[in-house]
C-alpha cells in the first residue's frame, strides 16, 4: 500500500547516501537517509516529531500515513535548528513521560543539534530516531577559536572561520555533541614563511 | 571451626578472595526471623574502600573443606564507609552460604572480596525509580541512601510480605526527612495493581532499578518494555535461586576424558568432582565467570548472563546451571 504524494528519491543500495564522503575509518555519520529506525519506534506509546524544513515536514507526513509513527503524536516544524527551535524542542522533551519517542527529521546539522538537546533533557539514544535528509549544509567547529561556522563545503573542503578568519579544513571527524565537523587551519603543518 | 582453617591459607583461595579483605564482625542484628544484618570492619582497623551504590561483597565460606563463595549486596551508601553491612536471608536448603552468615558472631573473622559494582546508578538520570521485592531491598537501600546523600531524586517501591520486611525503618526515616519518596506495598497482589500506573507516569530521564525474586523482576521488566521503556532505562540484579532443577543426565567430554553428569548434579559440580579447575563465582548463572567453550553438542541455557545472540551462536555455556540436551557435550576448558 502506498499513498505517497511525494516524489521519493531512489532508495536502492546504489543510490547516493547522505554522506558520499563517509570514508571508512572516520566517524562521519552513516545514517540511512529518509529511513525511520524501526527498533527505536517499537514499543512507542507517544511520539514527538520535530521536522526541520519543508522537505522534512513532508517526510513526517509520509511516516505518519504509513503508520510508522504509532501512538499519539505531537508534531513541531521549524525552518532549522535555531536557538528558538531547540528551546521549544527541549521544552517538549522535558515534559514528556517514559514511553515517548522523539523523531528528528532534517539535515544532519539540525538533526544532531536536536539530538543533543533531547539527551540533555534526559532522553537516551534508544528513544531518538534520526532521519537525515541529504544536505550540503554542514557545521564546522574551529579548533583554534571554538566558533561554529555553517558552510556548504564538503568534507576535506576548506571554509573560512566566521570568527577568526582562518582557512579551516573540514576534517572527517564529526562531533555528535557539537553537531559539527572538526576544522583546523588547512596549512597548519606547513612551515611558517619568513615575512621579510 | 574448620572454615577458619580452610580460609586462613590465602594462597589457596579463589583469586577474588585472595585479592580481597579480611574483615571482623562488629555487630549482628536479627531484622526478622529470616534476615540477619552483619556489620563488618577491617580486621586491621584500616579504612575500608568506598564503593558504588548497588555493589556487593563476595564472601568466602567453608563447605566441607572446600572454599565456596556467595555474593551479598552492601546496604550502605558507599561514601567513606566506616563499616560494610550486608543483610542475608537464611536459606535452609541452600549451599550453606546463608547458614554461615547466620552463624557469625561479633569478633569472628570473614574473608571477602573487595566491593564489586554490579548495579550502579546512572549518573545522567533525572529520577531513580528503585523497586525492591523481599530481600531484594539490600542494593535498593544502598541506592536510596546514596541518593539521599547526594541529593538525587529517588522513589523507592518496597514490596514485602508483612512480617518479612527488613530496613523499613531506615527507609521511612529517609522519606520522613524528604530525602526520598517511599511507596510501601504489602504483598505482590497490591503491587500488580500499582505497577501499570507507576510505569506509565514516570518523567523522561527516569531509570528503573529492580532487585527481587526472578519471577518478580521478569514480570516487571516485561511490563515496562510493553509500556515503552527501552532496555537502556532498565537495570536489574538477579537475586533469586538459580534454576537448579534436575535435568537429563549426559556425558561431558573434556579432551580424552568422559565425565558423567548425573540428573541432580550441575555440570560444574561434575567437573569439580573429576578434579578439574573451573573458575567460578556466583554458581547461579549470573556472573559469567564459569563460561566454557562448547565444541560439540547442544545446550539448554539456564543462565541469565548470555545474550540471546550468544545463545543462538551456541558456542559457550555457563556450566554452573546450564546442561546438555544431547547425550554428549564436548567442551574445551
Amino acid at each position: 500500500m502506498t499513498v505517497d504524494t511525494l516524489s521519493l528519491p531512489d532508495l536502492s543500495p546504489t543510490a547516493t547516501r547522505g554522506n558520499e564522503l563517509a570514508a571508512p575509518g572516520t566517524n562521519v555519520p552513516r545514517d540511512d537517509p529518509y529511513t525511520l529506525d524501526v527498533a527505536v519506534m517499537s514499543g512507542a506509546r507517544r511520539a514527538i516529531v520535530v521536522a526541520f524544513g519543508s522537505e522534512a515536514a513532508a517526510h513526517s507526513e509520509r511516516f505518519v500515513r504509513s503508520g510508522q509513527i504509532p501512538g499519539t503524536r505531537h508534531t513541531y516544524t521549524a525552518d532549522a535548528a535555531t536557538a528558538e527551535a531547540l528551546e521549544r524542542l527541549t521544552g517538549l522533551v522535558d515534559s514528556c513521560l517514559v514511553g515517548t519517542r522523539l523523531v528528528l527529521i532534517g539535515a544532519e546539522a539540525d538533526v544532531y543539534a536536536g539530538r543533543r538537546c533531547a539527551r540533555d533533557a534526559g532522553m537516551v539514544d534508544a528513544e531518538i530516531a534520526l532521519v537525515v535528509l541529504p544536505s550540503r549544509r554542514r557545521r564546522v567547529y574551529c579548533a583554534h577559536c571554538r566558533t561554529v561556522t555553517t558552510t556548504t563545503q564538503p568534507i576535506d573542503g576548506v571554509a573560512p572561520c566566521a570568527a577568526c578568519g582562518d582557512s579551516l579544513l573540514l576534517y572527517g571527524h564529526f562531533s555528535r555533541v557539537h553537531a559539527a565537523y572538526l576544522g583546523f587551519k588547512v596549512d597548519a603543518e606547513e612551515p611558517l614563511r619568513e615575512s621579510a | 571451626m574448620t572454615g577458619a582453617n580452610t580460609l586462613a591459607d590465602t594462597r589457596a583461595l579463589p583469586a577474588i578472595l585472595r585479592d580481597g579483605l579480611t574483615l571482623t564482625v562488629r555487630n549482628v542484628v536479627q531484622e526478622n526471623p529470616f534476615i540477619r544484618t552483619v556489620h563488618l570492619t577491617a580486621a586491621d582497623s584500616t579504612e575500608l574502600p568506598g564503593f558504588t551504590p548497588g555493589s556487593h561483597l563476595v564472601v568466602g565460606y567453608d563447605a566441607g573443606g572446600r572454599v565456596r563463595t556467595n555474593a551479598y549486596s552492601l546496604i550502605g551508601s558507599g561514601w567513606v564507609p566506616a563499616e560494610y553491612s550486608i543483610s542475608v536471608l537464611l536459606c535452609r536448603d541452600g549451599n550453606g552460604g546463608s547458614r554461615y552468615v547466620h552463624g557469625l558472631q561479633p569478633g569472628d573473622t570473614v574473608r571477602a572480596s573487595r566491593p564489586r559494582s554490579a548495579l550502579p546508578p546512572v549518573t545522567t538520570a533525572r529520577h531513580h525509580l528503585l523497586i525492591a521485592a523481599g530481600i531484594g531491598i539490600t542494593p535498593i537501600l544502598s541506592h536510596a541512601r546514596a541518593a539521599a546523600h547526594w541529593g538525587r531524586r529517588a522513589t523507592v517501591v518496597y514490596v514485602y510480605r508483612p512480617g518479612a520486611e527488613a530496613h523499613l525503618g531506615a527507609l521511612r526515616e529517609l522519606a520522613a526527612a524528604g530525602k526520598i519518596a517511599l511507596i510501601e506495598c504489602a504483598g505482590r497482589a497490591r503491587f500488580a495493581q500499582l505497577s501499570g500506573p507507576l510505569l506509565s507516569t514516570q518523567p523522561i530521564g527516569t531509570h528503573l532499578y529492580t532487585c527481587g525474586p526472578d519471577g518478580f523482576m521478569t514480570d516487571l521488566l516485561e511490563q515496562a518494555q510493553q509500556l515503552g521503556w527501552p532496555a537502556d532505562r532498565l537495570h536489574s540484579e538477579a537475586f533469586g535461586a538459580a534454576d537448579t532443577a534436575p535435568g537429563r543426565p549426559f556425558t561431558a567430554r573434556v579432551g580424552e576424558r568422559a565425565i558423567p553428569v548425573a540428573e541432580t548434579q550441575s555440570l560444574l559440580e561434575a567437573l569439580e568432582g573429576a578434579g578439574l579447575e573451573v573458575p567460578n563465582l556466583c554458581r547461579q548463572g549470573v556472573c559469567g565467570e564459569c563460561a566454557l567453550t562448547v565444541v560439540r553438542g547442544d545446550v539448554e541455557h539456564r543462565d541469565s548472563f548470555l545474550s540471546p545472540t550468544d545463545r543462538e551462536r551456541g558456542d559457550r555455556l555457563m556450566c554452573c546451571v546450564s546442561r546438555a540436551t544431547t547425550d554428549e557435550l564436548e567442551l574445551s576448558l
